[in-house]
Formats: structure tokens, C-alpha cells, sequence
């Protein structure tokens, strides 16, 4: 099925990309950095013994550098041999990694990695029928509505959002400096902006409607999510969601007939 | 099922996502939904400005002569490379979640329990934060303050001033 394949090529990058930036960033993993293992320990420390011990030998230093690099080379193994192995290993290993980081590494890529993945490893282990690979598309055709439908529903009942001034303030917040004077300066375009968020997020079920409509979705979607990279740093949120986008096209086209 | 139906069962469902996502948000602070909260997303992004803290921190070779406060993450650089690999923002952005739990943690202490918010993983993860930044600094004795406010405004108000720490 080519949305599965699309899908299976996609996850694949996305996981490449964010393994490596963790790579880049292992050393606040250490035990002079950061997160250190001695201070984490002690959220896990209510589990039995067993997984305690675990958590404590795999989230250790090296052990965990060289999770990261597996996970890397099985990514990169997916795309010629996407095997049900090998999606537990990158569930289980994405696990791992948010709590590593408590969940701080763009926590809501994280999630939509965790749904694709699942999703992957469902279909990886029923290759033979048809219709598992279109149950898993549906799944994420849908979690993947359901987190901008959500997400436009939560921001749409808030007055700061309606008027302009939630965006312009989150603009300031962001880690980039300085942030772009144009939404900053002139109210009437953040209001604008902020609209077209809002009708974008609450609007993109409608992606499902038919194939030209979802690749329309699809285009101005893609385009969002890079202004949010360049504006607010969430550049995992591009490559996790675009990942998605192939179940979407497939069910769209299921439902057009 | 034909299609007619699938395209009706999805109406009702999105009909029913939105009567529920108007229910007010619940806080669960079981220890394992914090240890596993990726598997429960609110999917609520940006939704409303919130309280925004700044670190600082000084330091110096002695206790009694620490130098001036200065911010301990500095905003970065835009760059069209950072839209594929982003490893550095990324982790501005993780170090700005870990002072939001710091926050939260430290909203659900009195003045009586300080010795407790030195315990909590948040406070000491933000104490390594500080601490790495001194050592690249070259300072021994170093302290730390978190400040709260809106975005964009002058820092009113002090949340959390810490005692001073040798590494």
C-alpha cells in the first residue's frame, strides 16, 4: 500500500532528525550536565525493583548514547526492512527518551512519533492483510485531525486569540531573538494571522472530504508548520506531522469513493 | 459500512470532540502519568499566555563577592538550518519546560516546605542548568534566581531566590 509506504519513508526521517539532535545534545545526559541519572532517579523510584533497575542501567550515560545510536541505525533499517522488530525497538526506545528528558523534547511530537509508530508496528505485523494496513491509516488519519482540530478548539474559545494578542505575546516569547517585527508591530496582521490560524486548526477535519481538498489542507498545513519552525524553533513538529499526512491522503481518498 | 455511514460516524465524532473539549482540562499528579505523560497529550498548543519565568543566576570565586545577575539562557541566532536540525533550539525549549515544572512544583509549596522544593527533581535539574553555566564561566560559588511575569514585560516579581551553591 503506498500510503503506508510514504508513511514508512517519513517516520524514518523524522526519527533520523530528532535522534541526531539528541546525539548533538547528549552531553546534558551526562552526569555533569544537566539531567543528570542521580537526579532523575528519583522519579522512577516508586516502581518495583525490577523496572527500577532498568530505568537505572538503560538511562545511564553510555548505555543510553548507545540506545540513541541503535535507534538511528534501525530508522535508517526501516526503510528497507520495516519490521515489527524494529518498530518495537523505536516505540520502546521513544519511551525511553521522554522520560530521559521528561518529556521535554517537543513533548507533542513526541506523542505523534509514539501514534505513527504504533500504527507502523500494528501493520508491520499483519503484512498480509489489507485491512490492518487500512485500520492503522484510519488511526492516524484521525489522531492526526484530532490534534490541530483540538488544538484550534482550545485556542478559538479564548478572547487573546480571537483579538491577536495571545500569538503576538507567544511570538515574544519565543527562544529566537528578535522576533518578527511584522507581527509584533502591526496589530491588524497578528489578528489575521491569528484568525487564519484558528480556521486552519478547526477547519482541517475537512481534509477529509476528498482528495483535492486534503492535498489543499495538506499544502497550507505544510507551510504552517514551517513558519512555526523559523518563528518558534518546532521544527520536530514539521517532519512528525508531515508523516502523517500520507494516512490522511489515503482515507480522503477512501471516503471520495 | 458504506461510505455514507463512515462519513457520518466521523461528523458525530468531531461533533462530540467538540462538546468535549469544552470541559475544563483535569491535573493528574500521579507519579505515573508524570513518568509516562507522552502518552497522554493534551494537543491544547499555545493555548493561552501563562506566566513566563526567567532564570538568573551570578557568580564569582568567593561567597560574599558573587558578580551581577545575568539571564542564563540567551535567545539564539535564526537560521534556515535550524528548520531541519535544530539541535541547540531544541533544547532551549526543553530548558524553558524544565523552569515551567520548576514553576509548577514550586506553586504547590508554602514558605515551610523550602527544604522540599531543594528535593524535587525540577529544582535540582534547574541547579545543573546554573551549574553548567558557571563552570563554562569559570566561577566556584554561584546563585540563582527564577522571576516571573507576562511576556514581552519587565520582570515584576521574584518566585524563587536560591542560597548559594560551591561546585
Amino acid at each position: 500500500m503506498n500510503a503506508l509506504r510514504g508513511m514508512q519513508y517519513l517516520v524514518a526521517l523524522s526519527l533520523v532528525v530528532q535522534t541526531l539532535e539528541l546525539l548533538q545534545v547528549r552531553r546534558t545526559a551526562a552526569d555533569d550536565g544537566i539531567w543528570r541519572l542521580s537526579d532523575l532517579k528519583r522519579d522512577w523510584s516508586f516502581l518495583p525493583s525490577l523496572p527500577r533497575a532498568l530505568l537505572d542501567y538503560t538511562l545511564a550515560y553510555r548505555p543510553f548514547v548507545a540506545l540513541l545510536v541503535l535507534r538511528l541505525l534501525a530508522a535508517l533499517t526501516t526503510v528497507v526492512w520495516p519490521s515489527p522488530v524494529l518498530y518495537g525497538f523505536l516505540l520502546i526506545s521513544t519511551l525511553l527518551i521522554s522520560i530521559r528528558w521528561r518529556g521535554s523534547f517537543n513533548g507533542g511530537s513526541d506523542f505523534m512519533t509514539l501514534v505513527l509508530l504504533s500504527a507502523l508496528l500494528m501493520a508491520s505485523v499483519f503484512p498480509a492483510r489489507p485491512s490492518v494496513a487500512d485500520g492503522c491509516l484510519w488511526y492516524v488519519a484521525i489522531i492526526t485531525c484530532n490534534s490541530y482540530f483540538i488544538a484550534g478548539l482550545a485556542k478559538v474559545r479564548r478572547k487573546s486569540w480571537r483579538d491577536g494578542t495571545a500569538l503576538r505575546g507567544f511570538v515574544r516569547q519565543a527562544v529566537y531573538q528578535p522576533p518578527p517585527s511584522l507581527l509584533l508591530l502591526q496589530p491588524t496582521l497578528a489578528v489575521l494571522a491569528s484568525l487564519s490560524v484558528l480556521l486552519l486548526e478547526c477547519g482541517f477535519p475537512a481534509a477529509l472530504v476528498g482528495p483535492r481538498v486534503c492535498l489543499a489542507v495538506i499544502a497550507t498545513m505544510f507551510s504552517f508548520h514551517l513558519g512555526n519552525a523559523w518563528v518558534f524553533g518546532l521544527n520536530r513538529f514539521v517532519f512528525a506531522w508531515v508523516a502523517a499526512y500520507p494516512a490522511l491522503y489515503h482515507c480522503s481518498t477512501r471516503l471520495a469513493g | 459500512m458504506s461510505l455514507t455511514h463512515v462519513g457520518l460516524a466521523l461528523t458525530v465524532y468531531f461533533a462530540v470532540v467538540f462538546a468535549l473539549s469544552a470541559l475544563p482540562t483535569i491535573e493528574v499528579r500521579s507519579r505515573w502519568v508524570q513518568l509516562l505523560r507522552i502518552a497522554l497529550p493534551s494537543w491544547r498548543f499555545f493555548e493561552a499566555l501563562g506566566d513566563v519565568p526567567v532564570l538568573r543566576y551570578r557568580s564569582g570565586h568567593d561567597e560574599a563577592s558573587l558578580g551581577e545577575w545575568q539571564p542564563a539562557l540567551q535567545p539564539l541566532p535564526r537560521s534556515l538550518r535550524r528548520l531541519v536540525l535544530n539541535a541547540d533550539g531544541n533544547l532551549a525549549l526543553a530548558c524553558e519546560s524544565l523552569l515551567q515544572q520548576l514553576l509548577a512544583d514550586l506553586s504547590e509549596l508554602d514558605e515551610s516546605q523550602a527544604n522540599a522544593l531543594e528535593e524535587a527533581v525540577s529544582y535540582r535539574l534547574t541547579r545543573n542548568l546554573v551549574e553548567t553555566r558557571v563552570r563554562s564561566d569559570g566561577g566556584r560559588y554561584y546563585q540563582f534566581k527564577l522571576e516571573v511575569g507576562a511576556a514581552g514585560e519587565a520582570m515584576a516579581q521574584e518566585a524563587l531566590v536560591s542560597p548559594v551553591y560551591a561546585w
